[in-house]
């Protein structure tokens, strides 16, 4: 067998099996719905995660493919399903048997077994280890966890991270990357450093419009308890956050990102790519959500839908139930209240009761909607209240509340109460 | 057998979705049944589609609207009947 044939033999196989592999294991598990999603997600967790490790495998050559054809970027698509498939799908379902260290262990003996005896599909290098161990961190392990987290219906804030990386992966990695490479455009038509004014002005829109889908997807986690997947939706209508300006804040900002990179890299595919965003929120997302979520929660979507109107901002938010702020009744975060609230009230939607916080207690501020399901507190409690304000008001409170963020900034206003007590007791002993 | 890789590629993977798909539980909504009758015949039709297969693939929710006209249209339509 010449070495052209038994390379196409290798690259026939490595789909083909996986796809067998993941056929007959669907058949022997028959998986409830959950676990399907889950199988899913996986899958959808290996495609990003492959390309980006393929990517850091040329750059420090750990290793390579020897294809021409059927390739984005010399990672043959063959390939790249097939083992999509064998760390999603497949995986998911051996877990019914292996636990995940088990499923790891088989994996790393499966490519110390075999990686280097593939050529001619692959060529490893002398550190090809290294990158094995990256695979496990970055593809491997991580879908599997998301995969059970979702199967499981737990940690909806830590799903919610996943998806967060998983759709910037798509929106900003993984369809460019296809999209200029099916055109043959270099990818450095798109990953370039802003060079003219409108470059840095589309650069400055994605990040804004990026910043405000993660403060959606964050929302359907901390107050639906669900993710944008519609397999695994939020438990009630998210009527919070972003989805108090616009009912499909999440669409909007897939179809304007992907309208921004085809302006960028100055690409007709992607903005066809885009179109296709706009198509598939404007009509099918439209009539999914109509025809699923309308039926499940019929009174709450209505209500919600009257006053808020997809593909359509507005400059203030609808909050129909009462919030109710408990904020303490002395010391720096009442001090600061007094002199905030007066100021800030007018500018705000919505009616509020406050309350002052039973003598005794540590809460300093806390911000609760029980029938939104939001309860916030400290720093988040305020970003709330802001969220009542205008658009920009409103940002100031979704970047407040950003994951991550938020904690910091709650450790930074906790080191300034300490402080302020401090100076506090300095004063009162001067 | 130099094109075994191409032919499992661009002919057997989407032979194999479409297979799935056709044989796959139906979805319980009208617009959902027909995107999946859809779905079944776009694959089918990429079996062919040879080079135009990622045009295809990227024009796919062109598919799933014809999918909600069609079958709202039929909503409405037998919604109407009664009325005649």
């Amino acid at each position: 067998m010449s070495d052209a044939e038994w390379l196409a033999l290798q690259r026939a196989a490595f789909l083909a099996g996986p796809m067998a592999v993941a056929i007959a294991l669907l058949l022997i598990v028959r998986p409830r719905p959950r676990e399907a999603v889950a199988a899913m997600v996986a899958f959808l967790w290996q495609l990003p995660a492959l390309l980006a490790l393929h990517m850091l495998a040329q750059r420090f050559g750990w290793w390579s493919f020897g294809v021409e054809r059927n390739a984005v970027q010399a990672l043959p698509i063959d390939v790249w399903i097939g083992w999509a498939i064998w760390w999603g799908p497949v995986a998911v379902f051996a877990r019914h048997w292996l636990p995940l260290t088990a499923l790891v262990a088989v994996s790393v003996a499966l490519d110390l077994a075999t990686m280097p005896r593939l050529a001619p599909l692959v060529s490893v290098g002398p550190s090809w280890l290294v990158g094995d161990v990256v695979a496990m961190l970055m593809a491997l392990i991580p879908g599997q966890i998301a995969a059970r987290l979702t199967r499981d219906d737990h940690l909806p804030k830590v799903r919610a991270m996943f998806h967060v990386l998983g759709w910037g992966g798509y929106m900003t990695f993984v369809i460019p990357v296809c999209v200029l490479s099916y055109a043959g455009v270099p990818l450095s038509t798109l990953y370039h450093l802003p060079v003219s004014a409108l470059d840095w002005c589309v650069a400055a829109i994605v990040l804004g419009l990026l910043f405000i889908g993660i403060a959606a997807t964050a929302e359907f986690a901390s107050v639906g308890g669900g993710t944008p997947i519609p397999f695994d939706p939020p438990k009630r209508v998210v009527t919070s956050g972003p989805y108090a300006f616009t009912a499909n804040p999440m669409q909007i900002i897939s179809a304007f990102v992907m309208a921004m990179l085809a302006l960028y890299a100055r690409s007709w595919g992607l903005a066809l790519i885009a179109l296709m965003f706009a198509v598939f929120d404007t009509i099918y997302a439209t009539w999914y959500n109509r025809a699923h979520i309308a039926i499940a929660m019929p009174e709450a979507w209505s209500s919600y839908r009257g006053a808020v109107r997809e593909w359509r901002m507005r400059w203030r938010p609808h909050i129909a139930e009462e919030a109710h702020v408990v904020i303490s009744a002395a010391g720096p975060a009442r001090t600061v209240w007094n002199v905030l609230w007066p100021r800030l009230s007018p500018w705000l939607e919505g009616s509020f009761r406050i309350d002052s916080a039973a003598p005794g207690t540590l809460e300093r501020l806390v911000y609760r909607r029980p029938q939104g399901g939001v309860e916030d507190r400290g720093i988040k409690g305020l970003a709330r209240i802001l969220e009542h304000g205008p658009v920009p008001l409103a940002v100031i409170g979704w970047l407040m509340r950003f994951p991550y963020l938020g904690g910091c900034l709650q450790r930074l206003s906790g080191l300034a109460i300490m402080l302020w007590r401090r100076n506090a007791v300095v004063s009162g002993v001067g | 057998m130099t094109d075994a890789d191409d032919v499992v590629l661009r002919h057997g993977l989407p032979a194999t979705l479409a297979f799935t798909m056709a044989f796959a539980p139906r979805s319980s909504t009208r617009v959902g049944s027909i995107a999946q009758s859809l779905t079944v015949l776009g694959l089918s039709a990429g079996v062919f589609a040879g080079d135009w297969l990622p045009l295809l693939l990227a024009c796919y929710p062109v598919l799933l609207m014809v999918a909600v006209i069609i079958g709202e249209w039929r909503w409405s339509y037998r919604h109407r009947e009664p009325n005649r």
